[in-house]
């Protein structure tokens, strides 16, 4: 048989701990006790982080065993993991890449208000072309707002538009927004536009 | 698969795929030259629609409206409809799709709106909502997309399910496994398992509830979208795509359980690559037959093409056409495993 390429993994509680830290929310934690109970990694060209029952696993094995095929694509897809982390005692915050559906879902399914900026309609258009957030284009933000740290990024409506990265903290940002609006404060990581400009 | 059934089934099809027996006609060339299609199409649209060959010549060239599908895992249709319609999108539900849409005009570019990106949405070929509704999978239920990519269908069957029970989704191309996983992303599906491998070449032991087989084909039912299918496939190409259907159709009767359920499809009204194809494996693989399908659209599928006669049975495929439906040109069939004919 092919070497697994696929892990059960090992160091789940510690990626549990670091993807809580990184979106402020116990989300990950509620979606496996509540729906998922399993969490594997795909590797290969990609190193994927995914959320899986125990329906799928038992599938997903028995594919691997009769075909020595290993999934492409399985139940939630959560975060992009540095591969190295199997290697290392510990897992930092910039080995993991939260995916765009896992933080849609903490936004709109679990209500996640925190490090949250809302964009104008201007800003929103922009960012969903890709563009960074300017100071001016944001109408409210729900702290924290840490320098480094993510943000979701959602309109007016409340709708969930993408993720990104301050270059400022809260209180600097709000000086910004009044002295130079045109000038960029949340770097765009990834947006909704994704699907259309990379997503296939 | 077992090997000997297939060379059988190959047999089969080519003996009676070269014995089609029709001839091109000085009409069937004046109409091809005046439609711009390869004669040999002409002849077999005339053996299909004989006294409406003409309707269904000047139907390809008109538009078929655009249609959506309502993505009722992320938004209540009725929200989506209003949505749209405070865009200035005029659009209306297609009564035999629950989750269908006719977009009958739009300020907008329909692919690229923020209701598309957040999922609430796919733009979908009327007709091809259809195999989906006839497979009808269930919520607990373990279901194959035996030829996935780029995902519609799939995503389509995951709403069905509302999220639960599982999906293996199979394919072989790699570029279009990209545009499924960004579509299972996109709609908000998580009971997929993506497997990107050749059908023919899938093993397990699971056995599925239901399969669906949206065959790789012509697309010769795609003319009104795609006209340069008028004269861009041959007979050869009818022959090779032929075969690989009877194959993977095979090859979904030996994943599929005992009493399960194989949907088959084509965006093509090509009997060569329908009727044909059914008949050749039915005629062997006696394990299975062909089964009423429940819908308020589409005619009668064939019984005899040319010189062939094939079972009565596959009067219950449903055939839907651009000038008769004012959908794209589709075919489907409802196959259960485990019944003696």
């Amino acid at each position: 048989m092919r070497k697994l390429k696929f892990l059960i993994l090992n160091k789940s509680e510690q990626l549990i701990t670091i993807i809580t830290k990184i979106i402020n929310a116990n989300v990950l934690r509620e979606l496996i006790d509540r729906d998922f109970k399993r969490m594997i990694a795909l590797s290969g060209p990609y190193s994927e982080l995914y959320v899986i029952n125990e329906k799928q696993l038992t599938l997903i094995l028995d594919i691997l065993i009769n075909t020595n095929r290993h999934p492409y694509y399985a139940g939630m897809y959560i975060a992009k993991i540095n591969k190295k982390i199997n290697e290392r005692k510990t897992i930092r915050e910039e080995d993991i890449k939260i995916s765009l559906t896992f933080t849609e879902l903490a936004f709109t399914k679990f209500n996640l208000r925190k490090s949250v900026i809302v964009v104008n309609d201007w800003g929103e258009k922009l960012a969903l072309y890709g563009r960074d957030i300017m100071a001016g284009s944001i109408i409210d933000m729900h702290p924290p707002i840490l320098k480094g740290k993510l943000v979701i990024i959602a309109n007016r409506m409340s709708e969930f538009i993408g993720i990104g990265t301050p270059l400022y903290n809260y209180n600097e940002i709000i000086e910004i927004r009044n002295k130079q609006p045109t000038q960029i404060v949340i770097r765009n990581e990834v947006d909704l536009g994704w699907y259309l400009r990379k997503g296939g | 698969m077992d090997k000997e059934l297939w060379h059988q089934c190959r047999k089969l099809y080519l003996e009676r795929f070269s014995s089609l027996k029709y001839s091109i006609s000085p009409n069937h060339v004046r109409l091809a030259e005046k439609y711009g299609y390869l004669p040999y199409m002409i002849t077999r649209y005339e053996e299909i629609f004989n006294g409406e060959l003409t309707r269904f010549l000047e139907g390809n060239e008109r538009e078929i409206p655009a249609s959506i599908r309502c993505n009722d895992l992320k938004i209540p249709c009725i929200t989506l409809m209003e949505k749209l319609r405070e865009k200035g999108v005029i659009l209306s539900p297609i009564p035999w799709a629950p989750h269908g849409f006719w977009i009958h005009r739009s300020p907008i570019n329909i692919g690229s709106t923020h209701e598309y990106l957040r999922g609430y949405y796919q733009i979908q070929g009327a007709a091809s909502m259809l195999p989906v509704y006839i497979l009808n999978p269930k919520e607990s239920e373990i279901v194959l997309d035996a030829a996935a990519a780029p995902g519609i269908k799939t995503t389509q069957m995951a709403q069905l399910m509302k999220n639960q029970g599982v999906i293996i989704a199979v394919d072989i191309s790699r570029k279009r496994m990209k545009a499924l996983r960004s579509n299972i992303a996109r709609l908000g599906v998580h009971n997929v398992i993506a497997i990107r491998i050749d059908l023919r070449k899938f093993n397990t032991s699971i056995k599925f509830n239901k399969v669906l087989l949206d065959a790789p084909c012509t697309g010769e039912g795609l003319i009104p979208i795609k006209p340069e299918r008028k004269r861009s496939r041959t007979m050869n190409d009818l022959r090779k795509l032929g075969l690989l259907q009877v194959e993977m159709l095979l090859k979904a009767l030996d994943l599929v359980q005992e009493g399960g359920i194989i949907v088959y499809s084509t965006c093509s009204i090509a009997p060569e690559e329908n009727e044909l194809v059914i008949d050749t494996v039915l005629e062997i693989y006696k394990h299975a037959s062909i089964t009423k399908i429940q819908s308020a659209i589409g005619s009668r599928g064939l019984t005899k093409y040319f010189n062939l006669e094939f079972t009565y049975d596959l009067q219950y495929a449903i055939r839907l056409y651009p000038y008769k439906h004012g959908t794209e040109g589709f075919f489907i069939v409802k196959i259960i495993k485990g019944r003696e004919r």
